[in-house]
């Protein structure tokens, strides 16, 4: 397998290219470049309509048959691209969504659900699936007397945690979890969290999330997205004043609200120009074009107003 | 005008609301927060006569609130939950989903009110023309707003109303309820998990586990001396529960029970000068 290679050291590197995804009318991706390197999270921020669970499913190869996506994926150095194969799909990326429920077969056991999916996807015996399960759902501390249960007997934040056992059991490269804890309290949530944090080491994590506390405490990296765009791709340090306006929501007791102006529009109602332009508070004559992607220091960056 | 709930029973197959007792005064924002599966909704149901409580008793103003006609109620006490679209006819422009309300208190509502009413939910007009499935998820729940405050009420109850919304819509509403409050001083019963909204916006807080109250209070004096569960809610990750269940419903998870806590449910004691907590052990 290709590799990149920069100074000796061996760069493990996930690379969209010129993504774009559209339905038969109205484009929903448009021009999407980012990287993601194994072993760190990369989040995917924005608003609704942004794309970002659109992304995600293209990354798993479950993308809807009425959507046609044209660019460029790599793997590692080597295009993967279209990702829509079975030895794509669960083994080599796996997705956790917002609903453990649809996740299993309700009239499926929990334990033999995890088990079935080894079976299909390896040649296994069945003692080396039961043995493979078990040790997933201990890693995820599913507690043992629930693991013969049925999902409608389990909590949102258990099922969860064996969804992430079922699609890591599978142990796929690239793992995208499109909103996993939003159903979930607090506490929860933290738990999830912090499953992927024990797990991202050996993998490239794609976390899609709308809770900007938690993403800013699980990312290693942030993808911003607005209108089907690449807004951002920084580390911490955001500039684009759409990225300003995302982390400027978390309330903080003692300081005054800011509320922003405006909703994000629907993919097939998007303004001509940067997307962003109506609700900006730099906004100029410049915005009624599209601005194109640009490096400042570690942040790329779709702005023509940020100096 | 107050709202007090007094010894409120409510039994269901597997969960049972126990001695729910708080007050709320008319311009206040009191905080409900709890894990999933606590009560929150359930007190939200009972407050909005929507299931009524086995036993115990619900006053507005002293007044018995379970003796007051339907229509009566609603102009004193109202609701927005967490799903907007499900509140709104989806087949019905928002200029007559607006009107709704009034006509069903047999009035009809001139041009002017129905611009106040959007005005104050920074909604455009052009709104008036559109059906539900046309319009944002931050729209819809002003919309919902715009309707439960049509009626002028004194009470609004918002069960979890942010949290099926983007972050930045959030802050709209959470904006939108600290101006309704102050502006209009209806009192605000606020419901949510995210215990950072909860906090920024309640002068008062409860927080409920199993059906039973852990400790209310002023919110900066739960911030300052939080019972161990709330700091599980405020920081803790969830993990298997560490022991089998006690009287206590915190006991199988706290990190400081003792076998008092197994054996014995704790009073709701004073630990402040407006904090209540249901504690052994502080």
């Amino acid at each position: 397998m290709e590799v990149l290679v920069k100074s000796n050291k061996i760069l493990h590197v996930l690379e969209v290219k010129n993504l774009w995804v559209e339905t038969s009318k109205f484009p929903i991706l448009r021009d999407i470049n980012f990287k993601s390197y194994k072993g760190k999270i990369k989040v995917i921020i924005g608003e609704s309509g942004a794309g970002k669970s659109t992304l995600g499913f293209f990354l798993a190869g479950i993308l809807k048959n009425e959507l046609k996506a044209r660019g460029k994926v790599l793997l590692d150095g080597m295009e993967v691209f279209p990702p829509l194969s079975k030895e794509w799909k669960g083994k080599k990326a796996g997705i956790i969504f917002q609903d453990p429920y649809s996740f299993f077969d309700p009239r499926e056991r929990i334990f033999n659900s995890i088990k079935e999916g080894l079976l299909y996807h390896f040649h296994l015996k069945e003692k080396e699936a039961e043995e493979i399960t078990e040790s997933w759902l201990t890693r995820v501390k599913f507690p043992e007397k629930y693991r013969r249960n049925f999902p409608h007997q389990l909590s949102g934040g258990m099922l969860q945690r064996a969804s992430i056992a079922s699609v890591l059991s599978l142990n796929p490269e690239i793992v995208i979890a499109d909103e996993p804890t939003s159903a979930l309290d607090p506490p929860l949530r933290r738990g999830i969290t912090e499953i992927f944090r024990e797990v991202a080491r050996e993998r490239y994590i794609i976390y899609i999330t709308h809770f900007i506390d938690e993403a800013l405490e699980i990312g290693d990296d942030f993808l911003v997205l607005y209108g089907g765009m690449v807004m951002e791709e920084t580390d911490i340090n955001f500039i684009h004043p759409y990225s300003k306006l995302l982390t400027s929501s978390i309330l903080k007791k003692g300081e005054p609200i800011k509320p922003s102006v405006g909703y994000s529009p629907h993919p097939s109602n998007l303004p001509p120009g940067c997307p962003f332009m109506e609700r900006c508070e730099l906004k100029s004559k410049e915005c009624k074009k599209i601005p194109p992607l640009t490096r400042h220091g570690k942040t790329i960056l779709r702005c023509w107003n940020v100096p | 005008m107050f709202l007090e709930m007094k010894g409120i029973t409510k039994s269901f197959k597997k969960f049972k609301i126990k001695d729910l007792s708080f007050k709320m005064e008319k311009g206040e924002i009191v905080g409900l927060v709890g894990i999933s599966g606590s009560g929150k909704t359930t007190i939200a149901s009972m407050l909005l006569k929507l299931i009524l409580p086995d036993s115990g008793s619900y006053l507005i103003n002293g007044r018995n609130a379970l003796s007051i006609k339907r229509k009566d109620f609603s102009r004193i006490v109202q609701g927005i939950f967490q799903n907007p679209a499900r509140a709104l006819n989806p087949r019905k422009k928002v200029s007559f989903l607006l009107k709704e309300p009034y006509l069903a208190h047999g009035k009809s509502p001139d041009d002017l009110e129905i611009k106040r009413l959007l005005e104050s939910l920074s909604l455009p007009k052009e709104v008036l023309n559109e059906t539900p499935n046309n319009l944002s998820g931050g729209q819809l729940q002003r919309i919902a707003i715009a309707r439960a405050l049509s009626l002028r009420p004194s009470f609004l109850i918002a069960d979890e109303p942010t949290s099926a919304l983007d972050p930045t819509v959030q802050i709209q509403i959470i904006d939108l309820i600290l101006k309704l409050n102050r502006k209009e001083k209806i009192g605000i019963f606020f419901i949510s998990h995210d215990l950072n909204q909860v906090f920024y916006l309640s002068e008062k807080v409860i927080v409920i586990s199993e059906g039973i109250i852990m400790e209310m209070g002023d919110a900066d004096e739960i911030m300052k001396n939080p019972h161990p569960y709330t700091m599980y809610l405020m920081k803790g990750k969830f993990s298997e529960a560490n022991r089998e269940k006690g009287k206590c419903p915190f006991y199988s998870i706290c990190p400081l029970a003792k076998e008092i806590c197994r054996d014995s449910m704790p009073e709701l004691k004073k630990t402040g000068e407006n904090h209540l907590t249901r504690c052994h052990l502080l």
